[in-house]
């Protein structure tokens, strides 16, 4: 599904114009950024938990060159789904 | 870290786009479950700016029960997945952005540090190793020395290896100017000849403005003084190019007409009194030694004593070196001054070698400049060796001397010593200042270190051209360097050609590939 599906469904079931839609996601997924940025978690009932992680520094290797590299510390955004829809998709439910 | 629920997502849309509030959180709740609906149905779902929700197959695998050690098949299965949109990942990255992956130079652990900031004092140390072959020869000769200089190179060498991007620093301004001036092609092979004349030229013009150059003058002294005796590594090849004309160098600066002709009889002498006097030499050494406590002034004393006794006549010659060496060690001592104690010393050390040998230092000075170039290029090397070779000759005329290359070697081996200490002081001025003048520096593979920062702190240097190849319709640089050198290699192509990655190719038009070496050859992890 791409933006654009997303977009135009959930219009249609809030009773918005598309615009008006991507326009309100754009700000919900900036106000999500904002939070990140502070090292909040946003959770979602029944979805899931978005949050920020941090990730050490380490010395990565090129196989083919034996090249090492220093990769350096960084933040990562991850999502946790609510463990009853990983149970669900898990045991094929999306099927 | 505060948590935050979807009413607070959806009091942004009452905020910003005028709903109330129950509007506003059921749209919040209607969007995350309409992706919880359509990832289940089509397995893949993006939102613009936040990321991609994907479910992928999980393969069945072998896995061990922890507690029990029992082999455990754990089924395939579904699995949610996100993969945050580039724009959100750098969002979130933000605090780190600064940090950028850093190609690890072979052997470089957690001592990175230190290796780099030695530029500076070692200015003269890079060249030893790449001279070390030279040295071997030296070292048959001397027993005694030939120890303590095996002990050095090892040390130079590793430094070296590891600095290679930064190890220019000091010695190789001077080598540039002299490269440039002469033109670098001649010097390899006449280099006793061609280097001594251009030397006069540059280095007038550098000193008074560079103060580094005081330093390696002084630095390469030491070097060299042995090297006048047979031990030194450099000695080989400096000693018969430099004797006549080298000091002539020195000299010019101060005074032009004088000098030149005291500085081959001065040689002489040196030698002369090493032999007659025993004495003479002793007592170098044991100068050398007690000076690197020692700062700048005790240099000029030492010098003066020494000179007498070889030429009287040459007194005023002498005491003008006394009185340029004195001023040289003040611009060094100046520079180093700020930085730290350890620097003082270190410096005190080279000054105080050049005092013993005083004359003869300054002729070896610019020897010791001029080397550190043919070392960089391979084709080079062998004029190095013959210069070595014919030199043992002439040493034996000079062995009277060996007594001094004691000294001098001393020298050498507390300053390896000293340096480890002072590298971490070192290390953040020498890297600004002296980088650019690396760069530059001696060989013109050298240069393309300075063209761009990927390949000066690339684990590879350019050692020549492997192949030229042909531009193919719709090639640029990165997919010609993906063909001949490998990923990520392009930057070694576009310093190659003078080219940058926004250069246009034209279909037809001759790449030429550069062939490249590893930096440091000795552990190549794999």
């Amino acid at each position: 599904m791409t933006n654009k599906d997303f977009i135009s469904e959930l219009a249609q079931r809030t009773g918005y114009t598309s615009d008006d839609t991507q326009k309100m996601v754009n700000a919900i997924v900036e106000k999500m950024g904002d939070h990140f940025q502070e090292d909040d978690a946003v959770l979602i009932p029944t979805f899931g938990t978005f949050e920020v992680r941090k990730k050490l520094e380490r010395i990565m290797v090129n196989p083919s060159t034996g090249q090492r590299m220093l990769v350096p510390p960084k933040l990562v955004l991850t999502f946790k789904p609510n463990v009853s829809w990983k149970d669900r998709v898990k045991n094929g439910g999306a099927e | 870290m505060g948590k935050i629920s979807i009413q607070d997502l959806a009091q942004v849309l009452v905020e910003r786009k005028g709903l109330n509030k129950r509007d506003a959180a059921i749209f919040a709740s209607a969007m995350f479950d309409i992706i919880q609906t359509n990832l289940e149905k089509d397995k893949v779902v993006k939102i613009k700016g936040l990321g991609t929700f994907k479910i992928i197959d999980v393969d069945d695998r072998e896995s061990v029960n922890v507690n029990t050690g029992e082999r455990v098949l754990i089924e395939g299965h579904n699995k949610i997945t996100f993969t945050p949109d580039a724009l959100m990942k750098e969002l979130v990255n933000k605090p780190f952005s600064q940090f950028e992956t850093v190609v690890l130079n072979d052997g470089v652990d957690f001592e990175d540090m230190n290796p780099v900031a030695e530029p500076t004092v070692e200015t003269n140390d890079p060249n030893d190793p790449a001279n070390m072959p030279l040295v071997d020869f030296g070292a048959g000769e001397e027993h005694p020395v030939i120890n303590v200089v095996d002990e050095e190179i090892p040390e130079w060498v590793i430094e070296p290896v590891v600095k290679a991007p930064e190890r220019p620093a000091v010695t190789e301004p001077e080598i540039i100017t002299l490269g440039e001036v002469p033109k670098p092609e001649p010097e390899p092979e006449p280099e006793p000849i061609v280097e001594p004349e251009p030397e006069p030229i540059v280095e007038p013009e550098p000193e008074p403005i560079v103060e580094p150059e005081p330093i390696i003058e002084e630095e390469p002294v030491v070097e060299q003084e042995p090297e006048s005796e047979p031990v030194v590594e450099q000695e080989p090849e400096s000693e018969p190019v430099v004797e006549p004309e080298p000091e002539p160098i020195v000299e010019p600066e101060p005074e032009p007409i004088v000098e030149p002709e005291p500085i081959i009889e001065e040689k002489p002498v040196v030698e002369r009194e090493s032999e007659p006097e025993p004495e003479s030499e002793s007592e170098p050494e044991p100068e050398v030694e007690s000076e690197p406590e020692v700062e700048e002034e005790p240099e000029p004393e030492d010098e003066e004593p020494e000179t007498p006794s070889s030429n009287g006549g040459n007194k005023w010659l002498i005491a003008l070196l006394a009185c340029l060496l004195g001023l040289a060690g003040g611009y060094v001592f100046g520079n180093l001054f700020p930085w730290s104690q350890d620097v003082k010393v270190e410096k005190a050390v080279p000054a105080t070698k050049p005092a013993p040998v005083a004359e003869p230092i300054d002729s070896v000075a610019p020897a010791d400049t001029i080397k550190p170039a043919p070392v960089a290029t391979p084709a080079e090397k062998p004029a190095d060796a013959k210069p070595a070779e014919a030199k043992p000759a002439e040493q034996p005329a000079a062995k009277p001397a060996e007594p001094k290359p004691a000294p001098a070697t001393k020298p050498a081996a507390t300053e390896p010593a000293e340096k480890p200490v002072a590298k971490p002081v070192e290390q953040k001025p020498a890297p600004a200042a002296k980088p650019e003048e690396k760069i530059e520096t001696t060989v013109q593979l050298d240069k393309y270190q300075k063209m761009d920062n990927r390949v000066r702190y690339g684990a590879y240097r350019i050692v020549g051209t492997a192949q030229e190849v042909k531009v193919r319709e719709g090639d640029n640089l990165k997919k010609i360097a993906n063909r001949t050198l490998g990923p990520d290699m392009e930057c070694y192509i576009e310093v190659y050609n003078g080219m940058n990655s926004k250069t246009e190719l034209k279909a037809g038009q001759t790449i030429k590939i550069p062939k490249l070496e590893l930096k440091k050859k000795k552990s190549q992890n794999k």
